[in-house]
């Protein structure tokens, strides 16, 4: 079926051309993926989240820069040789409903839709399963008394955690408290209330549905990078108040108490004070190296490099699969 | 796990009380918010059917009991509540991270500590030279 100009060609064309930018620059990307553990490890943890962001966004901003490449050709606006040279649609005022271009637009969006839906239904069990945790734990918060802001969960299993989409709090177990001395909790509870205050419980949600659009392995390891970042960022905030070396040994008594903590955990929308990396975080407090600010000048080389790539890559892809396939 | 408002007030009751039947759950439940029989029948029957109780039948009645006590629902909760954002395939990989944590055996925890003694000591030396 033939959409014409009047009834909306060229905006099916353009989203085409997002579509088709998105998924090659989601490709170039995931091909340097494994660089980045190495690269972000040479930032600061502050340095290291902006970097992050980045590299989950830059399919979304390599697919706009794309959008605005092809604009002209679409358009039939008169543009430079070399722009036209790299990025032409030659069917701009034709779509078909039943081509390829349709055919991907469409499992585009059903598949987005059911990212959405699936992360949607899980934040609200994740939530309704919180709500349960605090009702049924309101004796042993009242008893404890630790803070208004920390629920304590009536649980031998030794776990702080923060988590939470609307209103987050910190989570604290009993058997947490009863293993450790008084200024361990207030380092653990201090760490748990930076998360808060960092957003994290929500950052964390939208990273990982930026990171989904990446192969699997990728996109896991994007987001423990990314907790690692948050929680090294974290640490930095409690030791503007305690000395790093005592948030250290926190760390490494907490994680021999944990060592006794039933199966593994996932901390996607959890920020667990033990849960990533305890030895790099250690040593990243006791040793701390002098690490970069983010790189601002490498990004944007990255950012153009990956655009221009792109809009080739859409343009080649264009026409090789139009080789085949009726457009 | 999701647990409706109901269900979590039918728990905390089978917690106090040692077994019950819908009309006993009913009577105790509804006396000031109001509901049906069939309500806290088919909400016993869910908690049942999402393992939360154990029945046995006794004429023509099911006696339910808490399967889970609170301290052990609340451990299931939090196991959940840190699990629930991945599915099974991603969980499986996540071990394999989470290993490296879990994976700091008693040797390699109590080297941390030496290091952090170390590096306690080596900065309290560089202070007191300093002065």
């Amino acid at each position: 079926m033939l959409v014409n100009e009047n009834e909306g060609a060229m905006i099916l064309n353009l989203l085409s051309i997002a579509l088709m930018g998105l998924l090659v620059a989601t490709a170039l990307m995931a091909v340097i993926s494994p660089l980045t553990a190495r690269l972000t490890a040479l930032l600061s943890a502050r340095a290291q989240k902006k970097a992050l962001w980045l590299f989950v966004a830059m399919p979304w901003v390599v697919s706009i820069a794309c959008v605005l490449i092809f604009a002209p050709s679409l358009f039939q606006v008169e543009s430079p040789l070399w722009l036209d040279t790299l990025a032409h649609w030659h069917h701009p005022s034709e779509f078909y409903l039943d081509s390829w271009h349709g055919a991907t637009l469409v499992l585009f969006i059903l598949g987005a839709a059911y990212v959405l839906a699936r992360k949607g239904l899980n934040a609200v069990r994740h939530l309704n399963t919180l709500n349960t945790l605090t009702q049924f734990s309101q004796g042993a918060t009242r008893h404890w008394d630790v803070g208004q802001d920390i629920v304590v969960l009536e649980s031998q299993i030794p776990s702080a955690f923060a988590a939470g989409l609307l209103r987050p709090k910190c989570y604290v177990t009993t058997g947490l408290i009863e293993r450790v001395c008084e200024t361990e909790l207030d380092i653990i509870i201090d760490h748990e209330r930076a998360h808060i205050r960092h957003k994290d419980t929500q950052k964390k949600l939208l990273f990982a549905l930026l990171a989904s659009l990446y192969p699997r392995p990728v996109a896991r390891r994007l987001n423990q990078l990314f907790s690692l970042a948050s929680e090294l960022l974290a640490d930095a905030r409690v030791s503007q108040s305690y000395c790093n070396f005592d948030i250290a040994q926190t760390l490494v008594s907490a994680a021999r108490i944990q060592r006794f903590l039933p199966g593994n955990v996932n901390p996607v929308l959890v920020n667990y004070f033990i849960a990533d990396d305890v030895e790099y975080r250690v040593r990243a407090l006791v040793d701390p190296q002098r690490l970069r600010a983010f790189p601002w000048t490498h990004c944007l080389l990255v950012v153009v490099l990956t655009t221009i790539l792109s809009s080739i890559g859409v343009d080649s892809l264009h026409h090789l699969i139009e080789a085949v396939f009726s457009h | 796990m999701v647990l409706g408002e109901l269900e979590k007030r039918v728990l905390h009751y089978l917690w106090e009380a040692p077994e019950a039947d819908a009309k006993q759950a009913h009577g105790a439940l509804t006396k000031r918010k109001g509901g049906t029989l069939n309500t806290i029948q088919s909400t016993l029957d869910r908690l049942f059917k999402k393992g939360l109780l154990t029945r046995q039948k006794q004429g023509h009645a099911y006696y339910y009991r808490a399967k889970l006590d609170r301290k052990e629902l609340i451990a299931q909760l939090i196991q959940d509540v840190t699990s629930d954002f991945i599915s099974k395939d991603e969980d499986s990989l996540m071990a394999a991270f989470t290993s490296v944590s879990a994976g700091l055996d008693d040797e390699k925890l109590s080297q941390l500590e030496t290091l952090i003694q170390q590096q306690r000591h080596r900065l309290s030396q560089e202070d007191s030279d300093a002065r």
